[in-house]
């Protein structure tokens, strides 16, 4: 193998499959990279050999195709210092070293044996889909978060994936809360019902930040893996298997309040209160008064903490129904306001203790249930 | 392995397990017919085949050379090497999805909870690159309580394509409920000539050593080949084992020397301590088993090995396990010996040493093979 | 012990413990003892009979570590600790093996003085009485090293020859106040007129008379610190092997561990399970949950797991103690779940919401009106 290639592009196809590689592993292996050099570009491969695989590919000047592995962690810290030159690789095929120069800078670096790189499974195409890249980033980061992060339910952790027609329904939820995203799809799709890890999806959601245009969805025959196909970068991750909850039936029908707010200023008030609420099990408190005589409705958000304080914010609201009183995990309630992206959302309750239903106001697309805390009020 | 003619018959009947033709024809016969279930247990003494029995029905799971696995190839031998994907190992000082979890320092005496977490969620993904996740616990004695906990909800809802081997000596102190979710094989230790033979055979060990180390190994080949790999093993077994005895025997005063004595090596080299621990501690686990043994068992176990009752062999054992724990998670060393050497039993004193020789359960019987 | 920090006491009398009128010999060293020194005797009376003992301060005698064990003590006797200084407090003792029973509260209260003396060397002077006015005057009249039982409604005649300065509410002016108009037992003080007593001395004087006749309404309010545990143990009067038995008991004591948590509005983190053999050792073994429970069934499951755990590890012996502890108390605040999602909490809810009806029926017709199955 004798190639070379930019700096910057040997960095960026680094930094995004090193996504793909464990903390700790018992494989060794899964700390390196695989390179493959063929035709006018250089493949780079990362997995953990148990959820994900991300390939990056990159253009180069390829003298002599080959593939070696490499530590993934040196091979990264080692470009990410070199300056924005060409870099000059040769493999020693018998002793496995590479050799990099740049600049002038050299290093030389041990690698492993191709063959013992975990394949990255392959994906058939049976039914791939299309879908604007933008829309999709948004669609993952209002759902991905409210997926279990270690739960007593492996299908909990991951994402559910409905697809039917031309639309795809995310969903994730933790016992909690509930999240749920609808997708309208360019071409009608056949039907598919599959979990994605959510850790997966969240890789995706930043190798995403550089994608545009248009990426396809790949489901495999078996049931077993998803695609992600960005053009220069591929992740494949393995589908949890299971049956997912239905979700639909989580979400309330009517309810008896509707409280409605600007969601900067919701946001505001609920960080202020999670600093009092940090030492009683993160309850902020809701109460929602109607305006009386012409006067505007409110929304108080509290929370007091032992032998410390407490504190209450109040903002304007248009609260519908009756006044409403009821608690909430301060960080559920954070967190949903985080992703929105609409000026106003609106809060749906009914008889107490009830789950809240959160709203985007002018955004049918998205809707949000929270399950309250009991407490004594 | 040395491609003889026996050898290869040898290798069809116990896939290179000596003395455990038994367990791999019912594990073959399992996968032939396409009943393999998701979940087994292999019980039996350290170094009787337990784990490479395991890796045997992974290989014969993945290997392109089916249920006779070539042991050859790249996937074979990163089985052998705990290299494949998809087959993972529960080991103390194992990997865990907690990002601040470092058992591999962090001096785990147990399988933790957060490694049976772990499992359980890969269980539940779908293979990487093989028809199935494969998982060797090992063992699952090692399992801390709360993870046993855990682990018994896997093996009430296995993914269908799971597979979870558990290794185990002392299968009787496992929660029933886990005994009772998986298929149980037991493997029991081999006739010492059949493991003096497979040393000659296949390990190329001379004949005499053989004969001894199968005798000292109590017809456990894995274990009489680790002692021939490294000759100071089977003098520390048979010094170690001769102390605990002779322990058993001596009076308090004694009994406090010796733990002052093995506080005081502690300090300077915990590993060799710990080997005798790990001695005694299989001393007392094979006496427990030959002591409860009902009458015509297998012809390495049959009759007492020391003369206790088996309630007594259990207390030694389970206060040998303690003291192990204590001194690792850095208790007062002289008082965790001071503590097991009271808590050994008082057995009677021995007759004459020759009479002792007599009683050797496991003479080395030459049978034709 | 001592003597290892200190060469000088080698062959001299040495009695370790407290000084001061409640103090207990801890040990008494050989040479003393040939006086008739022994441990567990009033120093006092140690010193009378070798008067040249050299008194060490045993290492508990510091009041901080005594004072939080002393209040630890409490603790697990009862939910209910009213702390009132470092080495004072009242304890509830209604609700005990059931409702205010006398014979229990006596047991509970001997329980408490000799744990208290065999493990922190003090003397502690109990009174057992139907109101806190009575159980501090009487506490004081139990010194050294006492146990009175003041049955409900003797309150004022055994107060009435009591100084009147004694009761808690009488403070050094108020004291010379009534001593000026030559009222110095509580006895005096009850026969005054309720509205002259009133007129004198406002409030106070209300105050005074009622409980000069025993009238004391105020209740034990557990905290100035919050209970930090609850537990119920019993030791058997045959040592027990059945294990039947001993999921019987856990269960009893789940039942009343359970309600205390319900009665404070609080939830244990942290089961524990106290447990003495035959030969005396005495082991504890605790679990700490996922989530905090107040359910009896939760506490009783939990419960049995170390208890069968505390089997397999060391063998099934006859037990002669069982007790069952809740720890790590936190306020009862539930998140809510999901019912599909979590049918496990569901589950659990439901229960809750049985034993606290439970609760209230036992509240109204007595401990044994109602019992779960088998």
């Amino acid at each position: 193998m004798r190639l070379s290639c930019q700096q910057e592009d040997l960095h960026r196809g680094l930094s995004a499959v090193a996504r793909a590689i464990p903390a700790r592993s018992a494989l060794p292996i899964t700390q390196h990279v695989l390179l493959t050099a063929d035709g006018d570009q250089i493949t780079l491969s990362a997995t953990d050999a148990e959820t994900i695989a991300i390939t990056y590919t990159i253009t180069a000047s390829i003298d002599e195709g080959g593939s070696i592995t490499m530590p993934s962690r040196l091979l990264s810290d080692f470009v990410a210092t070199l300056p924005r030159e060409n870099i000059e690789m040769t493999l020693a095929e018998r002793s496995r070293q590479v050799s990099l120069s740049c600049a002038r800078n050299d290093a030389s670096i041990g690698g492993m044996d191709p063959d013992d790189f975990p394949p990255i499974p392959p994906v058939d195409d049976s039914a791939t889909i299309s879908v604007e890249a933008a829309r999709f980033r948004r669609a993952l980061s209002q759902v991905v978060f409210a997926a279990a992060a270690d739960d007593s339910r492996p299908v909990l952790t991951g994402v559910h994936f409905a697809i039917d027609g031309t639309e795809m329904r995310l969903a994730a939820a933790d016992g909690f809360r509930l999240a749920v995203h609808t997708l309208e799809l360019p071409d009608s799709a056949s039907e598919c019902s599959v979990i994605v890890p959510a850790r997966a999806l969240a890789e995706l959601t930043r190798l995403l930040a550089e994608a545009e245009d248009a990426i396809s969805v790949t489901f495999n025959a078996a049931g077993t893996q998803v695609q992600f196909d960005l053009g220069h970068a591929k992740l494949v991750a393995q589908l949890i298997q299971g049956t997912f909850p239905d979700t639909q039936r989580l979400i309330p029908e009517g309810h008896t309040s509707r409280t409605e707010v600007a969601v900067g200023e919701f946001n505001r008030e609920t960080r202020i209160a999670q600093i009092f609420a940090r030492d009683g099990s993160g309850i902020v408190r809701l109460v929602a008064s109607p305006g009386e005589g012409g006067a505007p409705g409110r929304l108080t958000i509290s929370a007091r903490a032992e032998e410390l304080g407490t504190n209450e914010g109040e903002i304007d609201a248009i609260v519908e129904g009756e006044e409403v009183k009821v608690a909430f995990n301060g960080r559920y309630l954070r967190e949903v306001l985080d992703v929105l992206d609409t000026d106003r959302v609106a809060i749906e309750t009914q008889d107490q203790p009830s789950p809240g239903v959160i709203r985007p106001l002018g955004d049918d697309s998205y809707v949000h249930v929270i399950m309250p805390m009991f407490v004594q009020w | 392995m040395t491609e003889t003619a026996t050898g290869a018959v040898q290798y069809a009947e116990d896939w290179g397990v000596v003395g455990q033709s038994a367990a791999a024809a019912a594990l073959r016969h399992a996968l032939i017919s396409g009943r393999l279930t998701h979940a087994y247990l292999l019980s039996g003494p350290e170094g009787a085949g337990k784990a490479t029995l395991a890796r045997r029905l992974a290989q014969a799971l993945i290997c392109k050379a089916g249920v006779r696995p070539c042991l050859e190839c790249r996937t074979c031998r990163q089985v052998d090497s705990g290299d494949a994907p998809d087959i993972e190992g529960i080991t103390i000082g194992g990997v865990c999805d907690e990002g601040n979890h470092d058992h591999a320092s962090d001096n785990s005496t147990r399988i933790r909870i957060c490694q049976v977490r772990r499992l359980e969620r890969v269980a539940n993904l779908s293979p990487f690159a093989a028809a199935r996740r494969i998982f060797i616990i090992d063992t699952a004695d090692e399992l801390q309580p709360e993870g046993a906990n855990a682990l018994l909800k896997t093996l009430e809802e296995p993914p269908a394509t799971s597979l979870l081997i558990l290794l185990a000596t002392d299968p009787e102190a496992l929660l029933p409920t886990i005994r009772s979710r998986c298929q149980q094989l037991t493997l029991t230790p081999a006739p010492a000539s059949e493991v003096a033979a497979a040393l000659v055979e296949r390990a190329g060990v001379p004949e005499g050593e053989a004969l001894d180390l199968a005798r000292l190994s109590r017809g456990r080949y894995g274990l009489a080949l680790r002692m021939h790999g490294d000759p100071s093993l089977a003098v520390l077994r048979e010094t170690a084992t001769e102390q605990v005895r002779s322990l058993s025997r001596a009076g308090r005063n004694e009994r406090l020397d010796y733990a002052q004595q093995l506080s005081r090596s502690w300090q300077r080299e915990r590993e060799s301590v710990l080997a005798t621990l790990d001695v005694w501690r299989s001393w007392w686990r094979d006496v427990l088993h030959a002591s409860a043994e009902v009458p015509g068992g297998t012809p390495a176990a049959s009759g007492p090995l020391e003369q206790c009752s088996p309630a007594q062999a259990l207390a030694a054992l389970s206060a040998t396990q303690r003291a192990r724990e204590h001194l690792i998670t850095n208790t007062n060393p002289q008082l965790a010996l001071e503590v097991l050497m009271l808590d050994l039993p008082v057995l009677p004193a021995q007759g004459m040493r020759d009479g002792e020789e007599a009683r050797e359960p496991i003479a080395v019987t030459p049978e034709a093979d | 012990m001592e003597r290892l920090h200190d060469p000088s006491l080698i062959d001299q009398p040495v009695l370790v413990g407290g000084h001061g009128r409640r103090g207990v010999v801890a040990t008494a060293s050989y040479e003393a003892r040939r006086f008739g020194c022994h441990s567990a005797q009033p120093m006092s009376q140690a010193l009378r009979l070798c008067p040249q003992a050299i008194v060490v301060p045993s290492r508990f005698d510091r009041y901080g570590p005594v004072s939080r064990d002393f209040h630890r003590m409490l603790d697990e006797t009862s939910p209910a600790v009213e702390s009132v200084g470092i080495d004072e407090a009242y304890v509830d003792l209604t609700g005990l093996e059931g409702s205010a029973d006398p014979a229990a509260a006596r047991r509970a209260a001997e329980g408490i003085r000799t744990r208290v003396r065999d493990e922190l060397g003090i003397a502690v002077s109990i009174c057992i009485a139907g109101s806190r006015t009575t159980a501090k005057v009487g506490s004081d009249a139990a010194k050294p090293d006492g146990l009175l039982d003041v049955p409900p409604g003797d309150d004022a005649r055994f107060l009435a020859p009591r100084p009147v300065r004694e009761l808690p509410l009488v403070g050094p002016n108020f004291g010379a106040a009534l001593a000026a108009l030559s009222v110095h037992t509580v006895g005096q003080a009850a026969a005054l007129d309720r509205d002259w007593l009133e007129q004198r001395f406002g409030r106070a004087g209300i105050v005074l008379h009622d409980r000069a006749h025993g009238v004391d309404p105020t209740a034990v309010r557990p905290g100035g610190r919050p209970a930090r545990s609850i537990s119920r143990e019993v030791t058997f009067s045959n040592d027990v092997t059945e294990i039947d038995t001993l999921h019987h008991t856990l269960r009893r004591h789940a039942e009343r561990v359970g309600a205390d948590l319900r009665r404070a509005n609080r939830r244990a983190r942290t089961v524990t399970l106290k447990l003495r053999w035959s030969d005396f050792t005495t082991l504890t073994r605790s679990r700490t949950l996922d989530r905090p429970v107040q359910a009896t069934s939760a506490l009783t499951a939990a419960g049995n797991e170390l208890l069968a755990e505390l089997f397999r590890s060391q063998g099934q012996r006859p037990v002669r103690l069982l007790g069952l502890g809740a720890a790590n108390l936190v306020d009862d605040v539930t998140q809510l779940g999901f019912d599909e999602l979590r049918p496990e909490e569901a589950t659990t809810r439901r229960q809750e919401d049985l034993d606290r009806t439970l609760d209230s029926i036992r509240k109204r017709f007595g401990d044994r009106s109602v019992n779960r199955g088998p």
